[in-house]
């Protein structure tokens, strides 16, 4: 079953394109900190110093090394996406699960809930929360945006679930004594696992960007480095005025190449999997 | 008596606060013979899809019977009696493209039926699913091991029939099974219907919107229109003598052949 699809989605350039950049990048994350053996933290070399040998992406105000700071922050970045986006899933999916399976009062009640979480300006909701830890690890950050962000996901996943109930093939399955398990397991989630997967993607660049923006509000982790905390420092200490390129910039194209291809990857795998987008 | 059905009716709900009531089918009765072939005609939204669904218990019914061999469907809960009713009633669907899941190859609906049919050996399950291929007119090694989109419609629609014909069931529910077909093929499809009723002695409820398609296969005609049966008669009775307004609509839009259209 697998091989064929990926052999299919292979053939797909925006694909292949948004697949590499990302699997680089989280390969530069998870194993350039073991290569490259800097303390992100430590404050022993000269300030400002611009990229070369010794510092190959050069220093930032307090001798820090941007280098060692990257592929930390990269690390710690993937990991709030990663795992910010695996809490929304899981409660969006169950809401919107549970909500388009039941129907009725259990329906109702569930999304006037969601539609409320949906309402709330959840910036505002995480400056609040975040605002109120005194210490934020990554796994804070992470459980703050995951809170936030579930309720589209809820939303969608039980649309497509009340559309895929009322299909016939469901209807075939149920009239050869199928058990409803089977029912779920053979009919129901094969046809949503797409679905949930894009969801999944787009839900983790829009948490890297959401820890950007909690970092640079100064909410965000407050011990570590990540990609938002390295732009917060070069942003606080006027690097872009000061023309100090190599501290904002690599952090930045780090995550502007993330999201987006993680955006275009979403886009592929919809072009795939609703075949009327195909070709256009 | 096949199969009774006695004040059948849906009711849908909608909206949390401000309850709005949906009357999809009203008190609808009729009765089938062993072997008839009978007829549901209306236009769409007349609730001819519903009272079938309520009739294959998928879709349970607000309030009256369905009573089949003097058993209510709806009153089955073990998977014993529900594995029965559905070998003895099944039905077929309108959309040849919705009734497959687009995932499997198309061998799993023939092979499904399995789970209703006390068959062990999987020689012998082959050896029945190539055979109900071949009694629709299709060629087993050209259908087998293809996905749905692969096959066109007609051929979608044919496994489905053989579904049937391995099941072997009392009663088959045809919901407009070849309004989405190309119409060079319809009338292979249809002559799938009549053998099985004339060689195995199914009984047919054919679900249509098409007033002149139901009066050359049917032995009964039940016109539907807003949720009720409005009329029922032998196809000659409905077509000579309409007494309700609503049939004589439908019978001013059958096309007629060899006649220009006026009047535009």
């Amino acid at each position: 079953m697998i091989p064929p699809i990926l052999k299919n989605l292979l053939r797909i350039k925006k694909f292949d394109i948004s697949v590499s950049i990302i699997l680089f990048i989280t390969l530069v994350g998870i194993i350039g900190p073991f290569v490259y053996t800097v303390d992100p933290t430590a404050l022993h070399a000269p300030p400002e110093v611009p990229p070369n040998n010794k510092y190959p992406l050069g220093t930032d105000s307090y001798g820090r090394d941007l280098l060692a700071q990257l592929l930390h922050g990269i690390r710690s970045s993937l990991y709030i996406g990663l795992t910010a986006s695996l809490i929304s899933l899981a409660i969006g999916v169950t809401i919107g699960a549970v909500a388009g399976f039941k129907g009725g009062i259990t329906d109702d009640s569930l999304m006037l809930v969601t539609n409320v979480v949906y309402a709330l300006p959840s910036i505002m909701l995480m400056m609040l929360i975040a605002a109120y830890l005194k210490e934020r690890n990554p796994l804070f950050v992470a459980l703050i945006i995951g809170l936030t962000s579930w309720p589209w996901v809820a939303r969608a996943v039980r649309s497509q679930l009340m559309s895929l109930k009322s299909r016939d093939f469901l209807a075939i399955s149920r009239m050869a004594a199928l058990s409803d398990l089977k029912i779920m397991f053979e009919d129901l989630i094969p046809n949503m696992a797409s679905y949930i997967f894009m969801a999944f993607v787009l839900l983790m660049s829009g948490a890297m960007i959401a820890e950007a923006g909690l970092s640079m509000i100064g909410l965000g982790v407050t011990r570590g480095v990540s990609l938002g905390i390295i732009l917060y420092w070069a942003q606080l200490l006027e690097s872009v005025r000061r023309g100090l390129w190599w501290w904002f910039i690599p952090p930045g194209a780090c995550l502007v190449s993330l999201a987006t291809s993680m955006l275009l990857l979403s886009t592929s795998l919809d072009e795939y999997f609703s075949p009327r987008l195909r070709g256009r | 008596m096949l199969l009774k059905v006695k004040d059948l009716s849906k009711t849908f709900i909608v909206g949390l606060l401000r309850k709005k009531e949906i009357h999809a089918v009203r008190k609808v009765s009729f009765n089938i013979k062993k072997g008839e072939f009978i007829s549901l005609v209306g236009e769409s939204g007349s609730g001819k899809t519903t009272t079938s669904r309520m009739i294959l218990r998928i879709l349970k019914p607000s309030s009256g019977s369905v009573i089949f061999e003097g058993k209510d469907p709806w009153a089955l809960h073990k998977i014993e009696d529900l594995k029965w009713y559905w070998k003895q009633v099944h039905g077929i669907f309108q959309d040849p493209f919705a009734s497959f899941n687009p995932l499997y190859k198309v061998d799993r609906i023939l092979y499904q039926t399995f789970n209703l049919l006390n068959i062990e050996s999987d020689a012998e399950k082959e050896h029945l699913v190539k055979e109900s291929l071949k009694e629709v007119g299709l060629r087993p090694e050209e259908v087998l091991g293809r996905y749905p989109h692969e096959l066109s419609g007609g051929q979608r629609q044919r496994i489905m029939i053989a579904r049937c014909y391995l099941l072997k069931p009392k009663l088959i529910i045809a919901d407009e099974p070849i309004s989405m077909i190309d119409a060079s093929t319809r009338a292979g499809i249809l002559k799938l219907f009549s053998d099985l009723r004339n060689n195995y002695g199914t009984s047919v409820i054919f679900i249509t919107h098409d007033l002149g398609l139901a009066y050359y296969v049917s032995d009964r005609i039940m016109i539907m229109h807003n949720g009720s049966i409005v009329e029922e008669g032998t196809p000659d009775e409905i077509m000579e003598h309409p007494k309700h307004h609503y049939t004589m609509r439908l019978k001013e839009d059958v096309p007629l052949l060899y006649r220009k259209w006026k009047g535009f």
